[in-house]
């Protein structure tokens, strides 16, 4: 009696629990949205393009080899007020179950970001299957258009951002953005959220370069849309979009970003090209990267603030074509003050730029904290009105440590001698 | 007696204080403490900790003189109705913390692991799971606790040290935050959340002896402590002061954030197993000492039959807050208002009245 | 009132909800010992027990010297005294030579050291049997046999002979001690007359090898090997015969506890042999076989074997208070047995290790455990036993211990994996996509997509069938077991995937799930995993992680309030106790210095602290180089 009572109970207990109320899916009933993209529709409206996965070009071993991005994903566009709403209204277009949590990343078209991204961030923070991990970029152009166009060589369209990001180390030119440095920038005292700048490029070949070459530097600055090249997937990577509060107010071209990097201790390595200081027709090639974190260190006097940046970078000879033996001491020394002056000038005319927009983008507040000793006195500082005001000092040294693999270049003979 | 509690000796005792300490930190506790005292948020829950700790020696001292458990020794020094008063002010406490514990990670279930659940099953799935185990006693309890204790800081501590890159130091400044007073005077507020510890007065008469109190008041409630003020700080230095308040439930939030590649990310459900344990285990313990008290109170001569209907009464009053505002204002009157005469005016007067009656006793043996 | 399902469910409900007192006693706690607590006892006691032991040996010779007397003059008044003259005249002096010994300095001396086996033979024959009870613990041990026997001479010569049980050779017992001594001899020999010994062992006894022993602890390591002692009356010395002949080959390898470098003998259904393949690895006349009968007519043989010098005897007392216990009429499993004695019955898991070897059986015992052995049962039970016992393989303290750790925490690590794999994948599949990296959860969603049944029922059918192949396995006879093993397992794994009745993902999972479970070496823990691994599935499908966990805080909380016989299952973790160095992973072998401190057994120390005092002397051969 004891047992069947128990089987009785047990029995009663299991109808009660699987009857599919709890919130179970099937790993199959589920539409996983991959990428989000968000611009301005009409009516001040969002225009939400979403990229699913179809499962089904993943499994398998006969579908490997043959699957690429545009064959595993498809892409829907629904224009609702906000993204919530969006997520509803897909529920309806694809049959199966719309499941967020695996959004690599928001791409917002760059009308939105100048608008302003409030409405869009709302459930951001709050909707559990966001989180603060999720990439950030901005599109020079139209998110739909670019999710459209890219066609990336990875299996799946997430993939090629987290392996664009993460070789963002590789030259500096742009920078892994994530929602939550994005976010906390936006509430905490100091800083102005930024995102890394992507764009469809026209494929031409024609692009041309986004501003003047500063003295002495051969390397020329790009945006996304002006990068000449041709023919593979048109979308490009590079550059920053720089936000004031939560409207962005500008872009900074492929040198300045790399900059920003440096500023920001996220310079791992890169190349950089200046003209020869005793041949200027011909260039240098080094390969640079932070001997350490950039020293920065605020005065404030008078609600003046002097901002002293110092950077110390070291490099590796690449590519030394006019046979001037810089590898030794003293001629070092020349090539060493070429670069420390380039990389200055760069560094602020990136500073100028943005302290015009008024976007603290380094956010040297955060240097400015420990002056205070409670919150009250930090509010009653104002940081953003004085960053417009603030005198930057920037002093940069390099040092060339190593000459790759060659320890001095012979010149090449020439008939005239 | 049948309501005998067992014996439990140091490694139990710890692990009962450290788990109902430390599953604030689960829940709102360093949001709260952020939201009070700024930038210094870690340091008033150290501060709270410490003057829970000095309260709880000042009862160690009690009953190093007078032996016995809580009930047994306020009768001692204040008669029976001081005695029925306590225990009764205790019981309340106890019951008032299950029932908000249940209700508390009822509603993170519903928002982070099941969001389709129904509301009712998750407030009686964990109504069940702590009554099941309060069945098999609180001796039991304590042991599972001390199983499951280095998992816990091992969890908490691999989320907090998985968020190396986010650390942002200088969100640690303004150094005093909302102001050194306010901390001091907040944080002396907090100690609520470290209201649970008391179950060691009740329970006095269970442990060894007066070396396993401490032993138990000093690493279980220390070590919960220092680990909730290292989550406070390392939650302070990833989101900042700013953002930091706005999150509900900050151990989640942290988790969430892990990402070291693209196959170490999206972890936070692997800790959802984590916070459920101690979560149930916290609501189980203090449940435990609210039926315990009420037996003690009335001289029942057992504790089980009182199990179920008092866990459907607790589940049922969990759920009468009728949203989740409600229940943090609910929490910090309990918190803040509630558990702080717990803290610091009984352990105060009972050990006012054992120094008043030694030192009669001495007058008299002299005289 | 109507008696039908409905008002009988809540009869039981109520019956359920009211409270009843306990009726049963409170259960038994294995508490520290008296010895254990008592470190040395007291000095005037001790001397005290000394002269009553003398005091009693001296009462024993005046009562056998009265006797004398009494022949003496029965004989002297019925006129036989020229025929009894020679006998008498021996005895005379037999009493006398004893008498000697009754030296008071010598006596006291020797009498403390009655019970440590040390002291020499004495010439009385009733002294020597006395000793030999005391150090055999007879009655209580069974296993011992003190046989007498007259050899035929003038005088006759009484003498005993002892042996074990099991341990020696019967046949060759009495064919070559017993016949020659007792029938081929004539009463006309005078074995007296000088060498008795000497003269018996080379006239008298056939056997191969025969050797002399004058004092207890060359006798007892004889017996304990399967010699047997004959000891005559009057001669301070015993001869000990080889007779050894305990089961050899006929012992078979244990067929469900395989090691690669343990012993390779398993225990077999006889009762004698097993207590001599316990005895030929644990040598000692400490160990004590203890018989019962249980079942009224079944009267299986039941033996309790423990080390009397360790064992806690509370412990002991229990067991046997427990068997004793047993109201059943028929008892042929040592398993059986277990569920008559166990503390709690009704759990998965079990409470006492069982071994098919004897090795095994050896190291628990000498560790301050119990073994019972059932008469017609190869299994023999330890107890009482934590639940880390049972990751423990014998062949463990055999290997370097670094590479023995690496396997022990293998086998935790599979118990973790065949335990919560499936329902983790349950639960993450159901409700947390999240936790799979996306490239995966989207090759197994796609394979999932042509399978026509949920995830949980995918799951479960794998298992039942891994289960059927499994039990299939056992069933079958002989070879064919594993052919239906392999091909059940590759074509139904490949028929299913292929005919998309399962997802690939699942069957991979099943696999490793079912390997890891074979890596618990006991058979009924793997079981007790098994089984619980459906309930964790259960709870998972229902609510997830949250089902899960709940799931596995339940578990943990109920094995820490279950016992072994008194001992807590989860020691020396929860509760905490002074765990030695043989929890999860183990320390080298000449760490091992204590005992479980949870066995509360009487003698802690298993070996002292320096257990290779050669480390600490001079080398061979360096003696020179040094100066």
């Amino acid at each position: 009696m004891r047992v069947r009572v128990i089987t009785m109970l047990f029995l009663l207990a299991v109808l009660l629990l699987t009857t599919g109320c709890n919130g179970s899916r099937e790993l199959d009933e589920v539409a996983y949205v991959l990428t989000i993209g968000a611009d301005i529709g009409e009516g001040g409206q969002l225009d939400l393009t979403y990229e699913i996965a179809i499962p089904r070009a993943m499994a398998g071993s006969e579908a490997a080899g043959k699957t690429d991005a545009k064959k595993s994903t498809r892409i829907v566009t629904i224009t609702a007020p906000t993204l919530a709403e969006g997520r509803n209204l897909l529920n309806s277009v694809t049959g199966r179950a719309p499941n967020l949590s695996h959004v690599s990343t928001f791409v917002i078209g760059e009308k939105l970001a100048r608008k302003g991204l409030k409405d869009f961030l709302g459930p951001t923070m709050r909707f559990r299957e966001f989180r603060g991990s999720i990439d950030m970029v901005v599109v020079n152009g139209q998110a739909k258009d670019f999710i459209k166009q890219n066609s990336p060589e990875e299996v799946l369209a997430p993939r090629w951002f987290e392996a664009m990001f993460s070789s963002a180390d590789e030259t500096g030119y742009y920078l892994k953005t994530t929602l939550h440095e994005f976010y906390a920038r936006l509430k905490n005292g100091s800083g102005s959220p930024y995102t890394s700048l992507m764009g469809i490029n026209p494929l031409k070949g024609e692009g041309q370069p986004s501003g003047p070459a500063i003295p002495g530097e051969k390397t020329r600055e790009y945006l996304p849309k002006d990068v000449p090249r041709e023919e593979g997937n048109p979308a490009t990577v590079i550059g920053a979009a720089v936000f004031k509060e939560d409207k962005m107010v500008g872009m900074l071209p492929s040198e300045e970003t790399r900059m920003l990097a440096i500023l920001l201790g996220n310079y791992p390595r890169g190349f950089m090209v200046v003209d020869d200081p005793l041949a200027p027709k011909h260039s240098i090639n080094v390969n640079l990267r932070l001997g350490r974190k950039a020293k920065i260190n605020v005065d404030i006097l008078d609600g003046q603030a002097v901002i002293n940046v110092d950077v110390f970078l070291e490099g590796e000879f690449t590519s030394n074509p006019s046979g001037i033996n810089y590898e030794s001491k003293e001629y070092t020394s020349l090539l060493e003050q070429q670069i420390s002056q380039t990389v200055r000038q760069r560094m602020l005319q990136m500073l100028q730029r943005t302290q015009t927009w008024g976007a603290d983008v380094v956010d040297f507040g955060y240097y400015v904290r420990p002056q205070f000793a409670t919150d009250q006195e930090f509010k009653k500082l104002n940081w953003d009105a004085i960053f417009r005001k603030a005198e930057f000092n920037v002093f940069v040294t390099t040092e060339i440590r190593r000459a790759g693999l060659q320890r001095k270049t012979s010149p090449i003979r020439t008939e005239g001698e | 007696m049948s309501y005998q509690s067992g014996r439990m000796g140091m490694a139990e005792g710890i692990a009962l204080v450290f788990v109902i300490c430390f599953v604030t930190a689960f829940i709102g506790l360093p949001a709260e403490a952020i939201d009070t005292s700024g930038e210094l948020g870690w340091f008033s829950v150290i501060i709270a900790g410490f003057s829970t700790m000095i309260m709880l020696f000042l009862l160690i001292y009690v009953f190093q003189r007078i032996p016995g458990d809580l009930f047994s020794v306020s009768k001692h020094l204040f008669g029976k109705p001081g005695a029925y008063v306590i225990s009764a002010y205790y019981t309340v406490m106890f019951l008032a913390l299950a029932a908000l514990w249940i209700r508390q990670f009822a509603e993170n279930t519903l928002l982070v692991a099941l969001p389709s659940v129904n509301f009712q099953l998750a407030v009686g799935w964990y109504a069940l799971g702590a009554a099941f185990i309060v069945y098999l006693g609180i001796e039991n309890i304590a042991r599972a606790t001390y199983v499951i204790l280095p998992f816990t800081v091992a969890g908490t501590l691999f989320v907090l040290g998985l968020l190396e890159p986010l650390y942002k130091p200088n969100y640690l400044s303004p150094w005093l935050g909302k102001g050194i007073g306010s901390a001091l005077i907040k944080g002396g507020v907090l100690v609520g959340a470290n209201a649970g510890s008391l179950l060691l007065a009740v329970l006095a008469e269970s442990f060894q002896n007066v070396r396993t109190l401490k032993a138990a008041a000093v690493f279980g409630l220390g070590g919960s402590v220092l680990l909730k003020a290292l989550s406070v700080l390392i939650f302070t230095m990833v989101f900042g002061a700013s953002v930091a308040i706005e999150k509900t439930l900050p151990f989640f939030d942290m988790s969430r954030l892990i990402y070291l590649t693209r196959y170490v990310q999206r972890i936070e459900s692997i800790f959802i197993i984590l916070w459920v344990m101690v979560g149930v285990l916290a609501i189980a313990v203090s449940l435990y000492m609210g039926i315990y008290l009420i037996t003690r109170l009335v001289n029942l001569p057992a504790m089980k039959p009182l199990i179920p209907t008092v866990t459907i009464l607790i589940a049922q009053l969990s759920m009468i807050p009728p949203d989740i505002g409600t229940v943090f204002e609910l929490q910090s009157i309990l918190i803040r208002g509630y558990c702080n005469i717990g803290i610091y005016v009984i352990p105060l007067s009972l050990f006012a009245a054992t120094l008043l009656k030694e030192k009669r006793g001495t007058k008299c043996a002299s005289g | 009132m109507v008696n039908n399902a409905i008002s009988k469910s809540y009869n039981f409900i109520k019956k359920l909800l009211l409270y009843h007192p306990p009726l049963n006693p409170s259960p038994f706690v294995l508490e520290e010992t008296p010895e254990e607590k008592q470190v040395k006892s007291d000095q005037a006691l001790n001397s005290l027990a000394d002269s009553l032991r003398s005091l009693k040996a001296l009462l024993r010779y005046a009562k056998r010297l009265s006797l004398f007397l009494t022949k003496v003059t029965t004989a002297l008044r019925e006129g036989q005294w020229s025929d009894r003259a020679e006998d008498l005249k021996a005895e005379c002096q037999a009493l006398e030579k004893q008498r000697a010994e009754f030296e008071p300095i010598l006596f006291a001396y020797q009498s403390g050291r009655d019970e440590t086996g040390e002291r020499s033979l004495t010439t009385s024959l009733e002294e020597n049997r006395r000793i030999i009870e005391t150090l055999y613990h007879l009655p209580l041990n069974k296993d011992i046999i003190i046989r007498e026997i007259d050899i035929a001479a003038n005088p006759p010569v009484k003498a005993i002979a002892v042996f074990i049980d099991g341990m020696v050779d019967t046949k060759n017992l009495n064919l070559s001690v017993l016949q020659p001594l007792m029938l081929l001899g004539s009463g006309r020999r005078q074995l007296y007359d000088g060498d008795l010994v000497g003269h018996i062992i080379k006239k008298y006894l056939p056997s191969n090898q025969v050797q002399r022993a004058n004092n207890f602890s060359q006798l007892q390591e004889g017996v304990n090997s399967g010699d047997t002692a004959i000891i005559f009356d009057g001669i301070a010395e015993a001869v000990l015969v080889n007779t050894k002949g305990w089961e050899h080959r006929s012992v078979e390898q244990p067929n469900t506890e395989p090691t690669v470098r343990g012993a390779q003998a398993g225990f077999t259904e006889n009762l004698r042999t097993n207590t001599a393949l316990i005895r030929t690895i644990l040598r000692s006349s400490d160990l004590v076989t203890e018989m019962m009968k249980v079942g009224a007519r079944s009267r299986t043989n039941v033996a309790i074997l423990y080390l009397k010098s360790v064992a806690n005897p509370q412990l002991v007392a229990e067991v046997k208070r427990r068997i004793q216990g047993i109201r059943t009429d028929y008892i042929d499993n040592s398993g059986s047995l277990m569920q008559f004695i166990e503390d709690q019955p009704g759990f998965l898991f079990p409470q006492s290790v069982s071994t098919e070897r004897p090795d095994r059986v050896g190291a628990h015992l000498s560790e301050g455990r119990i073994a019972l052995i059932v008469d017609g049962n190869p299994y023999i039970h330890v107890l009482p036993v934590s639940f880390f016992s049972f990751f423990h393989a014998s062949e463990d303290f055999g290997l370097q211990t670094p590479v023995s750790n690496f396997m022990r925490v293998l086998r935790f690590l599979g118990t973790l994996i065949s335990t919560v794999l499936p329902s983790l994948y349950i639960a993450i599949s159901y409700f947390h996509v999240e936790a799979i990296p996306t490239q995966l959860l989207l090759s197994i969603a796609g394979s999932r997509e042509e399978v026509p049944f949920p995830a949980w029922f995918e799951v479960l059918i794998m298992e039942l069938s891994f289960e059927l192949i499994r039990e299939a396995g056992v069933r079958v006879p002989g070879m064919l077991g594993t052919t239906i093993g392999i091909v059940g397992a590759i074509v139904l794994g490949q028929a299913a995937v292929s005919a998309r009745l399962v997802s690939p993902a699942v069957v991979v999972l099943i696999a490793i799930t079912g390997l890891a479970s074979f890596n618990i070496p006991e058979y009924r823990m793997a079981s007790a995993i098994r089984l619980t691994r459906f309930i964790l599935l259960l709870f998972s499908a229902v609510l997830g992680l949250v089902g899960l966990a709940t799931a596995l805080l339940w578990l943990t909380v109920i094995l820490c309030s279950m016992k072994s016989f008194g001992m807590p299952y989860l020691v020396p973790v929860a509760p905490k106790t002074q765990a030695g160095f043989d929890v999860v992973i183990r320390g080298p072998v000449y760490r091992q210095e204590n005992r479980p401190d949870a066995l509360n057994s009487k003698d802690r120390k298993r070996q002292p602290h320096i257990s290779r005092p050669w480390t600490k002397q001079q080398p061979v051969g360096k003696v020179e180089d040094e100066q």
